[in-house]
């Protein structure tokens, strides 16, 4: 994708997260401010903290243990998977625990060197990324989860103006990092969680005025086993189970038509040329022979995340298109605005024929169509 | 930190005067090239008749009180938000000076005959600046302790940037009082930011980075960084390099541009040094604030020298 480079180097092993020392420290330790509303991920009961040992327990004899300060509601014991190699992360939390998180990230942008730092920076600094979370009305009152927070930066912008911003990411000690950040910033009203393939989200119903999935509902079906479709569908009902009436989901997400695709590009996920574009029947098959495993990760169209939402009981939706793409966009704007997409397709002072091919490209619904990337707003009634 | 609740493209909607909102056909949001984010309203025929930002620090009425003879964008709507001030100007059609500096790119007289423009507008901005006066703690903290946090702040700033840093405040701050006079402050005064109308004269948008009144030179000195940006589109540290350069050299335009608004503006030789480093301490935490990953320790450093040097030259040449 245009200016995407987030899995140029992305990293994955394993390590056991229960005996970790860099997880094992307690510093901050306002996870306990959640837990009143923390639910079971397999059965939804009620959680309490176990007498005498670092866990949280159900009544029906259901344990998770807490490292430090991260409840870790993860079905593996420290799966390890980022855009920085596994020893980095763990020199960068040794240094952010000791001096502070950003000297330590300054250092670990020297080791990286000037290309990759530069990458690896904008990824975590950049509070651009964060603009798609001014389509929905956030306030100081307001409860917001962040599914797949990665580094923080929608999570950690949007903290400033809500009253909680809770993180959920699969990756343990990325996750240790931003609520460390978050910490040492002055941000406590975030808390960040290890967990999000379990059936169950672990917070109680009707608790959040916001989630989102920014670059997470297509990795879905990777951790849960059955169709896709289904998976995603039940992944939506279940967020839609932990939202207040009246609030939205948020997902950021690639369109499977992109222009970018018909160009030629790889697609994001799996990174095979015009793959998306081509029927399920067929695709599927091709990926499993080209990739050795089965094509999961599945982004859609717009009427198809349209359905979706539908189908997971959101009664209304809303489909902005990110330019130039979802992750880092400079401008959203509504699929029905099409001077907005007049004024990217045929901008002023282009020549003739491309300002025709422009014109003809939005007037025709092809630019909604084709975009790269798209902002889905679903409604719970 | 807490701050606000979020201006949605909805919410906005529901806000403007009656007869706007039945103008108003579809709101977009953008991220401006500062890293600030502005909303865009278009009628049904697709044209942009009017734009939605943060409002200027300070009240509107302060920032653009008693301005004679410069077009600004008449105000649709002043909202709070939370808290937040929003302000909704009217669209101006036109073209921004960038565009024709970059098309005097190597055209050393156009160019500088333009800076001078530039100049002229914002010496007339800056009519009825103050008399130097000494800081007090309140514009202390403003334009000296809260920049230099901001910086400090900065996720990618080293050791040795920091220590530089701090020998700039002290010196600073080894003189018992700054004084310095104060003008109008617009906070972004830049080509992109002048906007000439179809009609012919030059309008100055943007204002949602002003402060109000602010120490006189504030404007000056990002207007000359941001001339070698726009015009060869160099990084700011390297135009604060140029600029450290050509203010050094006798006849250069931006030593012309110097010098004559000293003259028109009166500025006095023994604060000119201090305007220089507050101005480049200011413009730095902005940057840093707005596009932190960008705010590497060698961009930090570059800056940092410049206002040392430009404080030299302050206090040799002028």
């Amino acid at each position: 994708m245009a200016g995407e480079s987030k899995v140029e180097f992305s990293q994955h092993s394993d390590f056991d997260a229960f005996e970790d020392a860099l997880l094992a420290q307690e510093v901050i330790g306002n996870w306990r401010e959640l837990l009143p509303c923390l639910r079971c991920p397999i059965c939804g009961e009620h959680l309490r903290e176990a007498q005498g040992e670092s866990a949280l327990r159900d009544a029906a004899g259901h344990s998770w243990r807490v490292l430090g300060d991260l409840p870790w509601f993860a079905s593996h014991r420290g799966h390890y998977h980022a855009d920085v190699p596994e020893a980095d992360m763990r020199r960068l939390l040794e240094r952010a625990l000791q001096g502070g998180w950003r000297e330590a990230f300054a250092a670990l942008l020297r080791d990286l060197g000037s290309d990759r730092g530069a990458v690896l920076a904008e990824n975590v600094l950049d509070r651009g990324r964060a603009l798609g979370t001014s389509l929905l009305p956030l306030g100081p009152k307001s409860r917001v989860l962040d599914i797949g927070c990665g580094w923080g930066s929608l999570l950690l912008p949007m903290a400033e103006r809500v009253q909680l911003a809770v993180g959920m990411d699969l990756a343990g000690l990325r996750a240790r990092f931003t609520q460390l950040r978050a910490h040492q910033d002055g941000l406590h009203n975030v808390q960040v969680l290890v967990g999000g393939d379990a059936a169950r989200l672990p917070f109680e119903d009707q608790f959040f005025d916001a989630v989102f999935l920014n670059g997470v509902l297509e990795w879905t079906p990777m951790t849960r086993e059955g169709d896709p479709w289904k998976v995603q569908c039940d992944y939506l009902r279940e967020v839609r189970r932990v939202l207040r009436p009246g609030g939205q989901v948020y997902i950021g997400i690639e369109n499977r038509y992109s222009w970018l695709y018909f160009k030629g590009w790889p697609e994001d996920h799996v990174r095979l040329r015009f793959i998306s574009l081509l029927p399920r029947w067929l695709s599927r098959p091709l990926v499993r022979w080209r990739r050795g495993h089965e094509y999961r990760v599945l982004t859609h169209g717009r009427a198809a995340y349209r359905r979706l939402l539908r189908e997971a009981g959101f009664t209304s939706s809303r489909l902005w298109i990110a330019h130039p793409n979802y992750r880092v966009p400079t401008s959203i704007f509504e699929e029905c605005d099409r001077d907005a997409q007049l004024a990217l397709a045929a901008p002023a002072g282009c020549g003739l024929a491309k300002s025709l091919a422009g014109k003809l490209f939005v007037r025709s619904g092809l630019f909604a169509r084709t975009a790269a990337s798209y902002l889905v707003l679903g409604h719970k009634a | 930190m807490r701050a606000a609740a979020t201006l949605t493209p909805d919410l906005l909607r529901v806000a403007l005067p009656a007869a706007w909102r039945s103008r108003v056909a579809n709101v977009s949001l953008e991220r401006t090239p500062h890293g600030s984010q502005r909303l865009r309203l278009r009628d049904r025929a697709g044209s942009t008749i009017a734009l939605a930002s943060a409002a200027p620090g300070d009240s509107v009425a302060q920032a653009t009180e008693g301005l004679r003879g410069i077009l600004l964008a008449p105000i649709i709507a002043q909202l709070s938000i939370a808290g937040r001030n929003i302000e909704v100007r009217e669209y101006l059609p036109g073209h921004t000076l960038d565009v024709e500096l970059a098309a005097r790119r190597d055209d050393t007289a156009g160019a500088a005959a333009l800076l001078f423009e530039a100049t002229e507008i914002l010496v007339a901005l800056q009519t009825g600046s103050s008399a130097p006066h000494l800081l007090g703690q309140a514009e202390l903290h403003r334009f000296l302790h809260a920049p230099t946090a901001l910086i400090r702040s900065a996720p990618l700033l080293g050791r040795a940037e920091a220590a530089q840093l701090d020998s700039i405040v002290q010196s600073l701050q080894a003189h018992d009082a700054l004084p310095l006079s104060f003008a109008r402050h617009h906070g972004d005064f830049q080509f992109s930011n002048l906007l000439r109308t179809a009609a012919g004269p030059i309008a100055v948008i943007d204002w949602e980075l002003s402060q109000g009144r602010a120490p006189l030179l504030m404007d000056l000195f990002h207007l000359l960084i941001a001339y070698e940006v726009e015009r060869r589109h160099i990084s700011y540290e390297e135009s604060a390099r140029c600029l450290v350069e050509q203010a050094a050299a006798t006849g250069s335009a931006i030593a012309t541009c110097l010098h004559r608004h000293a003259e028109r503006c009166a500025v006095a030789k023994e604060e000119w040094g201090h305007h220089a480093v507050l101005c480049v301490l200011h413009g730095l935490a902005h940057f840093a604030r707005r596009v932190p990953h960008r705010a590497d320790a060698a961009t930090i450093a570059g800056f940092l020298r410049a206002a040392q040097l430009l404080r030299q030259i302050g206090t040799t040449n002028r």
